[in-house]
């Protein structure tokens, strides 16, 4: 057998570079294959999704990527695309990752799908992440740089649960560790067991203390610990937040803060008129009008009923006039100069955040942390109803309206007519209750402003689908119409 | 010696190979799809679409490792469509879907074969076909189809017995396993110590040897997934349908309530019962006809509203109500108040049924209809049989009108004796049904209930021709 020279040369070349692509310790080769679509805009969603994908895991410098267009070029000539054939391919070139993705048009717009799946220890071809999202919006419609941030927001959202739940193996040689990360803290090192041939696990073995990649105590060869990216995954959340909010949200001037706050009572005091007509009527936000309904309504009606029976208008008939209707009345000017505006907030807040989250056009007022604050102080979930979370706002807003009224009606002294003197009899007020009532508002005050203020601007383009058990709940299937309990909670 | 030094070099890429492919899971196949669609542009991408759904709904239901009849050409090396039946058991597999599109005039049909290889599996050997108007529908209910086939028990083989009670099996987090015990079928326990994407290394209690199958209950809920395809059909039914497109872009949604507010009841009080036909003008139906006996009823109606109380007083009673004359009883007087009241309810009534007929007739879909059971419940507790109304019941709308306005009347009428907290308690207790009902009723418009329809067998004979194009076709189905 005479085996021709050039092909010595090609083993030798082949030997070197299957021994150099070994992965010892180096950065994990991430590959990000083929992102399906099958109509023209469900392609060009998952274009850019995949190449805000790639863009985003480079600037992290925690993956060593493989080149894409290659890769897809690749992916595309496999005359076998099944998940398994793609896994084994990716298997066989080395890679420690592979991203794949899936985009679905739906009635009202796109299922978005993203896998990830790992080869190396702990994963061993499983998968990593999968991450499910649908997105309200037609791509079409969209301008090349809107439906760029839309992609890249997605992206984001992906590389983020990717770094989060990813863990790479290094492996530990005489206390040290080697490879491209600079790792300190406290880890928990494993040892690899094989319990059948291709079936290896790792068990815990101890913990340990790393310092600039050096173990504190003596750890046995060939031990492995597991890193993760989680201050990664944190960095790529608080990055793609704030820069949306700078491209989506008008800058911030004291003058929109001071407007909003002079106009504080007018805009209370329309709330019954202007927020279901001019809000969420105009803005055809029929949930939100729904809710003020079943939520502010009965508000108004005690107002008109606090005005309607005015101390001023009972006295006219001699009438004794109780606590409750003096503390009624109190409550109707709470509601016309104050009360009414977390609707007021929310009806127009709804709209911003609606053309904010989909990149439609910068919105003003929006963003301001002066006007965040002024906003949580005057309080009744006004401050919540801004940043658009409307559940909390509302839980606020019965809070602190009970709490008010609980204080007005301690705070008010009854009046009886006493026929013999032909005047009124002033009664006493609870004082004990009222201060209850008032450290009672002061704390949840504080509360929501404090909670406020950490709470993010409900900006996402997407809502993810996933959930973890946690609440019991009644529910009514609405398709199927099968009562029963499940528990669940989104996130 | 310089062959030496290649056989040296030959081993060592021989060795770095072998230790690259630790691990390797094989490639299973369960289930392989054969698309026989005539490839039409139009149906080669629905039946594109047609056949991922269905690779999909076996990927969700995580029992039968889904291929492509071309992937799995290309795994396995057959070269004919033909050598699949008679070759898959081979290679393992234990389905062959046979799919195929087509459209039949305006319908979208898929007709799905299954051919099962041996008996262990739960699909039988039959013909489905499932029909659609939108095209979208097809995916998802031959999707459907495939997801009602299964079993709520997750099926695996042990693979190899490793020691006493460690076993290698062919199932893994793909089937949706995960490193915990399970109870088995037979009440004993398998924990899972390993786990890869297709199999898994399990510790069994009990004794078993290559080849034996074992059941786990099945990690996926079905019903969910049934529950989700329900949804997105009728996201699409209610997007496709919407009368959103008879107004040019102009919100249908704003148009309903302008049209329930201001034109409808200006509309009755020129025309009573017509005025409401012409009010659907403005939700953008042209060249339609009114239902002509409700258009009478409502006209019916309102004569009885206006001329009621000015006949029980035999014509000597003041006609408006808010004047007591000496004639005019306490009773007359309450009753002639409710009649007169309950006027803008009978126009919206009337209004509701001139547009369901409108919305029947044109197959369109009201507005709000992605929300309709939280509508139909707001109309039914405003109008009395509105949400029935909203939802193409007219009769069972009329007949929620016809008792609570009786009911209604009657209290009204008796407000000044003591049977009047029974009259109100009925009223109370009906509205409640109504209320209920409104909820639960599923939609009477035939577009709607054609597109969510489960699949037909072919029974029925049909014939006809469609448009300029002389198109004639016969075909068998039967809906049930």
């Amino acid at each position: 057998m005479k085996i021709q020279a050039k092909y010595t040369i090609v083993y030798i070349i082949v030997l070197c570079v299957v021994l150099f692509s070994l992965p010892v310790d180096a950065k994990p080769k991430a590959g990000f294959g083929i992102f399906l679509g099958y109509s023209p805009d469900e392609n060009y969603l998952a274009t850019l999704i995949r190449e805000h994908c790639v863009n985003i895991a480079a600037s992290l410098a925690i993956f060593d990527i493989v080149n894409p267009d290659n890769l897809l070029k690749q992916l595309q000539r496999l005359p076998c695309k099944e998940e398994q054939c793609v896994l084994q391919f990716a298997r066989q070139a080395d890679m420690e990752i592979i991203v794949l993705g899936k985009v679905e048009r739906h009635a009202q717009g796109y299922a978005i799908r993203i896998q990830a799946f790992g080869f190396d220890m702990p994963y061993y071809g499983r998968q990593i992440v999968e991450y499910n999202a649908t997105a309200t919006v037609n791509i079409l419609d969209k301008a090349d740089r809107e439906a760029s941030y839309i992609a890249e927001e997605i992206a984001s959202q992906f590389i983020a649960r990717l770094c989060e739940t990813y863990r790479v193996p290094v492996i530990l040689h005489n206390n040290t560790v080697s490879g491209d990360y600079i790792i300190n803290g406290r880890f928990t090192y494993y040892t690899v067991h094989t319990l059948y041939p291709d079936y290896t696990v790792l068990s815990p073995a101890g913990i340990t203390e790393i310092n600039n990649n050096t173990t504190d105590g003596s750890v046995p060869d060939g031990s492995v610990i597991l890193i993760d990216f989680k201050k990664e995954a944190d960095n790529v959340r608080k990055f793609y937040y704030g820069r949306k909010k700078e491209i989506v949200f008008k800058k911030g001037q004291v003058e929109d803060s001071c407007i909003l706050m002079a106009c504080t009572v007018p805009a209370s005091a329309s709330t019954p008129v202007v927020v279901p007509l001019f809000g969420y009527y105009t803005s055809e936000d029929y949930t939100g009008l729904l809710l003020w309904t079943g939520n502010v309504m009965p508000y108004i009606g005690l107002e008109v009923w606090g005005f309607v029976h005015r101390p001023s208008e009972l006295k006219k008939h001699h009438t004794d006039i109780s606590r409750n209707q003096l503390a009624l009345h109190y409550f109707a000017w709470y509601m016309l100069t104050l009360g009414g505006m977390p609707s007021f907030v929310d009806a127009f807040s709804y709209q911003y955040l609606q053309q904010a989250r989909y990149y439609q056009s910068q919105v003003p007022t929006m963003g301001s942390r002066t006007t965040e604050i002024y906003l949580a102080l005057i309080g009744g979930g006004s401050g919540m109803f801004y940043k658009g979370n409307r559940l909390w706002g509302y839980v606020y807003f019965h809070l602190t309206n009970m709490c008010v009224y609980g204080l007005l009606y301690s705070y008010a002294k009854p009046l009886s007519w006493d026929t013999d003197s032909n005047r009124y009899v002033t009664g006493t007020r609870h004082s004990k209750s009222m201060y209850a009532f008032a450290g009672l508002l002061s704390l949840i005050k504080i509360a929501e402003i404090v909670h406020t203020l950490h709470v993010p601007y409900a900006l996402s383009v997407t809502s993810e689908i996933g959930s973890i058990n946690v609440l019991p709940d009644v529910a009514v299937d609405t398709y199927e119409k099968v009562i029963g309990i499940s528990c669940a909670m989104h996130f | 010696m310089r062959h030496a030094f290649l056989i040296v070099c030959i081993m060592a890429v021989c060795t770095v190979f072998s230790t690259l492919t630790v691990y390797a899971d094989d490639m299973p196949v369960d289930v392989i799809i054969i698309n026989t669609s005539i490839q039409t542009p139009m149906i080669q991408a629905l039946s594109s679409m047609t056949e991922n759904a269905i690779r999909e709904a076996f990927v969700q239901c995580r029992q039968l490792v889904p291929a492509g009849a071309e992937d799995f050409f290309s795994m396995t090396g057959i070269q004919s469509p033909e050598d699949i039946v008679g070759k898959a058991h081979l290679y393992g597999v234990s389905l062959v879907v046979y799919m195929r599109v087509f459209l039949v005039g305006p319908v979208y049909y898929c007709e799905l074969f299954f051919k099962p290889l041996g008996d262990a599996i739960a699909f039988k050997e039959e013909t489905v076909t499932v029909q659609a108007t939108i095209a979208k529908n097809i995916p998802l209910k031959a999707k459907r189809e495939i997801i009602k086939r299964h079993q709520d028990i997750l099926h695996f083989t042990v693979k190899t017995k490793i020691d006493a009670h460690t076993y290698s099996i062919d199932a893994g987090q793909w089937h949706g396993l995960t490193e915990t015990t399970y109870t088995l079928a037979n009440g004993t326990h398998c924990t899972v110590k390993v786990l890869r994407r297709y199999s898994a290394l399990v510790e069994l209690d009990g004794d078993y040897t290559e080849g034996n199958t074992l059941a786990i209950k099945s990690t996926v809920n079905r019903k969910r997934l049934l529950k989700a395809l329900t949804a997105m059909m009728d996201e699409n039914v209610s997007y496709e349908r919407s009368g959103k497109y008879l107004l040019q872009g102009d919100s249908d949604s704003k148009r309903a309530i302008e049209a329930c507010c201001v034109v409808n009841p200006f509309g009755n009080i020129l025309l009573p019962g017509y005025g409401a036909f012409l009010a659907t003008h403005y939700m953008g139906f042209t060249h339609t006809q009114p239902q002509w006996w409700g258009v009478y009823a409502a006209a019916g109606a309102v004569t009885l509203q206006l001329g009621l109380v000015p006949a029980l007083g035999k014509g000597k009673v003041n006609f408006f109500p808010w004047v007591q004359d000496n004639d005019k009883t306490q009773a007359q007087y309450g009753l002639h108040i409710y009649l007169w009241a309950t006027l803008p309810v009978t126009y919206t009534v009337a209004f509701f049924h001139q547009l369901a007929y409108a919305y029947e007739t044109q197959r369109y879909l009201p507005p709000f209809f992605r929300d309709k059971d939280i509508t139909a419940v707001l109309l039914s507790a405003i109008v009395p049989g509105g949400g029935l109304l909203y939802k193409g019941s007219i009769l069972w709308g009329y007949t929620y009108w016809l008792s609570e306005f009786t009911l209604g009347g009657l209290c009204a009428y008796n407000w000044q004796q003591h049977r009047r907290m029974l009259w109100a308690g009925l009223v109370a207790g009906v509205k409640l049904v109504e209320l209920i009902h409104a909820w639960f009723a599923a939609p009477a418009y035939t577009v709607y209930s054609n597109e969510l329809s489960h699949n037909i067998t072919p029974l029925h004979i049909g014939a006809g021709g469609f448009g300029n194009e002389l198109c004639f076709y016969a075909y068998f189905s039967k809906n049930y």
